[in-house]
């Protein structure tokens, strides 16, 4: 079997053909020459050999088998896991990623403990709000203000939303001075970011304003109770404390309740499918039953029966009164309403699963095909034991001639990411290992005096012996060399023939591709002969010297007339 | 002679300054402190843009990412509250997951083409953390981010000295962890991939791996900075702090500190934040009280410019390039 075997390689690219149906077999050993004049597609067949061009036709099999990177279980894991995550990404774009958001954590966590949407399972909110869910979600009115009024001989502080009472004093002055304090709490109640925990004490605050009070000592410094037990305060900027409370929960009962009677706070109903406000309530209480009613007749719909002059919808399942209109046509326009916001809201579900499952198809099958068209890559080819030169010199120009060799053995050390990270020991013995072997390599092909250069200020034909090094430092038991010889003078050229007969008794077996004709004749086991893409002769230097079609393509025909 | 190691000197100082009592050395440490995570920040763009060559001009993305990721999981709004050791990890987890999701399907692309779509990233996650109300409140930002805990010790996070040290503790933690990895086998694969992509995957090199690996580095440092900063700040500073601009003035620590260099990119930092932050702000207090209505930091970007075409006129290699290069230029003069 040999080392390496082309059997029908045919490269095309767009209507060239470059290559055409070339076989070749290499035994090991051997060292077995392309030649050509320029343009014959033996770089073409180097390229297409180590894999930076997929073949058109034909097949390249190296000890008998195809080089592809193996399909393995982790690859499967990770179509999967793309599949996934473009699902995921996909159907929160049809879901609105905002409003999912909303739905599974803000509303699942209000601070205020009077929250009637207090449920701890996110994920399972997180379905829900894809349905007919309704969402309650406190909304603040901004004009709330206060004032006070003169009633029976006792000042109260009430609200101008809808004059409830919220404080009563028995003189104006204590009214007075409790207004601003009373009217900051009413609008920290209605602020997003009532409370901030510190180092054992929660501190009410608003606004972009933030004061941690770390210590009660210094907390009293602003004017506390002298109570050491008291551990909560309501504060307001510039720290001022409005009122203390004897518990967290207290406190903030104690803000909302004032809120709520003052007509601050309202509940808006809404439901996902419909953006639009479905009713605003004023009390949590209100809210939650509200939520739940439209959420049945929006999901199973209504009967409507009419009594007294009103027009009811009643729960299909237990007859409950659902809504109360003034008319029968009210109650229909309503039902319908909210039927049609059901059946959006059942879309949006459709939807969602949609996008999901075929964002997953689309993702995981993606990432299938593009895993399987880059099987057959460079890195996987050289892995497997097949190292290139390149015609035109490609060294990482930058870095030491001790480093580029060692860029060759890269695929053969083994430390992981952290021992590298944190320089374990079994990192250093493995670095000095490999530099030991770099600098054998280096004085193989007689370089270890320059290891310590930069590789591009080496000469050229130094730099030519470096990429053979390079090359020799993946333990290839192939050897593809382009061009060695180009550019060099006679006696680099003799001695690059010596240094290629090294290589080979080494162990390694050469694939050449050379137009120097003396290094070509001298080394060569066998020879191929390439003319516009097509093999025109193999055999031995001494056959293929005398075949007449390999001098017609070099020297053109013999004009005989 | 022996030779003088100017950077434990330099570290020496920066870690007894907070020592000095006075007042003017509060307000300097605490200017300090935000370059120290600006250098983390410039530090991750190195290892993209500096030791791999992919140009990177959306590193303000993952920044902010990392300061947003902060916040989310510690500000009072949210219930997850985890606290900011827990969340510090998550952040630059969080970050570099960003960066492989973003780099994995645009790895086949070089040069120009890699830049175009880091920048577009920019934008998207600017414009996402914008709109994005109910998560990260919109133009305001998300705050407060509390302070972190040490072990139940009662430290006062109103002083600068702690998130000074809290920041030059992660800046010098992260500058071993990047000198290891420039000496080891993976920093030698990324130079290898910025010299020449191909021979280095001819060599049995996996390129998309390394090339990822540097992505994500670079992605999770920049988390890490962006939940310093956030934390630093007390909130996450609003999607403006995250744009285009901050992608590029970054860039510019590198550019002017030297590519590929760990130093170079550290000092290009302190050069330029240092003028920014420190240079411009007493300059016009100086010149104010003079009586002049002239303000450097009107022309701060002029400075900027202009010291980037001077480099790259006298000196495009940085101040302090990496030793490959400084190597080269030796190797010429003799």
């Amino acid at each position: 079997m040999p080392l390496l075997e082309i059997r029908g390689l045919t490269m095309r690219f767009g209507g060239l053909t470059a290559v055409n149906r070339v076989d070749i077999a290499v035994e090991a050993g051997q060292i077995f020459s392309v030649i050509g004049p320029n343009g014959a597609g033996k770089t073409t067949v180097f390229n297409a050999v180590t894999g930076i061009y997929e073949p058109t036709e034909g097949g390249i099999f190296f000890e008998g088998r195809e080089l592809r990177r193996p399909f393995r279980r982790r690859v499967a894991v990770a179509c999967g896991l793309i599949g996934l995550l473009t699902g995921i990404a996909l159907a929160l774009f049809a879901a609105n990623v905002d409003g999912a958001w909303r739905a599974a954590v803000v509303l699942n966590y209000r601070q205020d403990p009077t929250d009637p949407f207090r449920v701890s399972k996110a994920a399972a909110d997180l379905f829900k709000y894809l349905g007919a869910r309704v969402l309650a979600e406190r909304d603040i009115n901004r004009l709330t203000d206060l004032e006070i009024r003169e009633k029976d001989g006792s000042w109260r502080i009430r609200s101008t939303t809808n004059r409830a009472v919220l404080e009563e004093y028995p003189d104006e002055e204590t009214a007075e001075q409790r207004l601003e304090v009373v009217r900051a709490m009413v609008n920290l109640a209605g602020s997003a970011r009532t409370t901030i925990k510190g180092d054992g004490l929660w501190l009410a605050r608003s606004g972009r304003q933030t004061t941690l009070w770390s210590t009660l000592e210094e907390a009293r410094r602003h004017g506390e109770p002298e109570d050491a037990s008291v551990k909560w305060y309501i504060t307001a900027p510039p720290n001022t404390v409005l009122e203390t409370a004897e518990s967290l929960d207290a406190a903030r009962a104690k803000l909302v309740e004032l809120a709520l009677r003052a007509g601050k706070l309202r509940w808006r109903l809404t439901c996902r499918a419909a953006p639009d406000v479905l009713e605003i309530v004023g009390s949590p209480d209100k809210a939650a039953e509200q939520a739940l009613a439209l959420e049945e007749i929006m999901t199973s719909g209504a009967e409507i029966s009419e009594a007294d002059g009103k027009a009811r919808l009643l729960s299909k399942g237990d007859g409950r009164v659902l809504a109360e209109f003034e008319s029968r046509a009210a109650a229909e326009e309503r039902m319908n309403e909210l039927l049609n916001v059901g059946a959006a809201a059942r879309r949006e579900r459709v939807i969602f699963w949609l996008a999901l499952i075929l964002g997953a198809a689309i993702g995981a099958g993606g990432a299938a095909l593009v895993w399987r068209r880059a099987r057959r890559t460079p890195d996987v080819i050289a892995r497997s034991g097949l190292a290139r030169t390149f015609q035109n010199i490609r060294l990482f120009p930058d870095m030491l001639v001790l480093e580029n060799v060692l860029m060759g053995m890269d695929a053969r050390l083994t430390t992981r990411l952290w021992q590298m990270a944190l320089r374990t020991p079994g990192l250093g013995a493995e670095e000095r290992r490999a530099q030991e072997r770099a600098l054998e390599i280096l004085d193989f092909v007689g370089l270890r005096p320059r290891a310590q250069q930069i590789a591009k200020s080496l000469p050229y034909g130094d730099q030519r012996r470096l990429e053979i090094a390079r090359a020799l430092a993946t333990e290839p038991k192939l050897l593809l060399l382009d061009e060695p010889a180009a550019g060099m003078n006679p006696s680099e050229t003799s001695e690059l023939m010596r240094l290629i007969q090294r290589i080979r008794e080494r162990g390694v077996t050469v694939l050449l591709i050379e137009h120097h004709m003396k290094v070509v004749m001298g080394i060569s086991d066998r020879i191929a002969v390439l003319d516009y893409g097509t093999k025109i002769a193999e055999g031995t230097p001494e056959e293929v010297r005398a075949n007449p079609r390999v001098v017609e393509a070099y020297l053109g025909k013999e004009d005989l007339g | 002679m022996k030779r003088v190691r100017w950077d434990y000197v330099i570290l020496g100082t920066l870690l007894l300054y907070p020592v000095l009592p006075w007042e003017w050395a509060a307000l300097l440490g605490s200017d300090l402190r935000t370059i120290f995570i600006f250098a983390i920040l410039a530090l991750g763009l190195n290892v993209v843009v500096g030791y791999s060559g992919l140009l990177q001009l959306g590193i303000a993305a993952f920044f902010g990412i990392g300061a947003y990721a902060t916040g989310i999981l510690t500000v009072p709004q949210f219930p997850f509250q985890i606290g900011f050791w827990p969340a510090v990890a998550a952040a630059t987890l969080i970050a570099g997951v960003a960066g492989v999701v973003l780099a994995a399907p645009a790895l086949r692309l070089r040069g120009d083409y890699l830049a175009i779509v880091t920048l577009g990233f920019g934008e998207v996650v600017k414009f996402a953390i914008k709109n994005l109300e109910s998560i990260t409140a919109g133009t305001k930002s998300l705050n407060p981010v509390p302070p972190p805990g040490l072990l139940g010790l009662p430290v006062n996070w109103e002083n600068y000295r702690a998130f000074y040290y809290l920041a030059l503790g992660f800046l010098i933690l992260v500058t071993i962890l990047l000198r290891n990895l420039e000496n080891s086998r993976l920093g030698r694969a990324w130079m290898a991939i910025r010299e020449d992509e191909l021979a280095a995957t001819c060599m049995g090199t996996n390129a998309a791996r390394v090339k990822l690996s540097a992505f994500a580095l670079g992605a999770a440092l920049a988390g890490l900075a962006g939940s310093l900063y956030a934390t630093t700040l007390g909130n996450t500073g609003g999607p403006d702090s995250y744009t285009f601009n901050r992608s590029i003035t970054v860039l510019c620590f590198l550019i002017i500190g030297g590519m590929g260099s760990i130093n170079g990119a550290l000092l290009g930092t302190f050069v330029l934040m240092g003028y920014d932050n420190i240079l411009t702000p007493r300059l016009d207090r100086w010149v104010q009280e003079a009586g002049s209505a002239f303000r450097f930091t009107d022309v701060k970007l002029v400075v900027f410019g202009l010291a980037l075409i001077l480099m790259m006129r006298f000196r495009p290699e940085g101040i302090l390039p990496s030793r490959r290069i400084a190597m080269e230029l030796h190797e010429e003069k003799a």
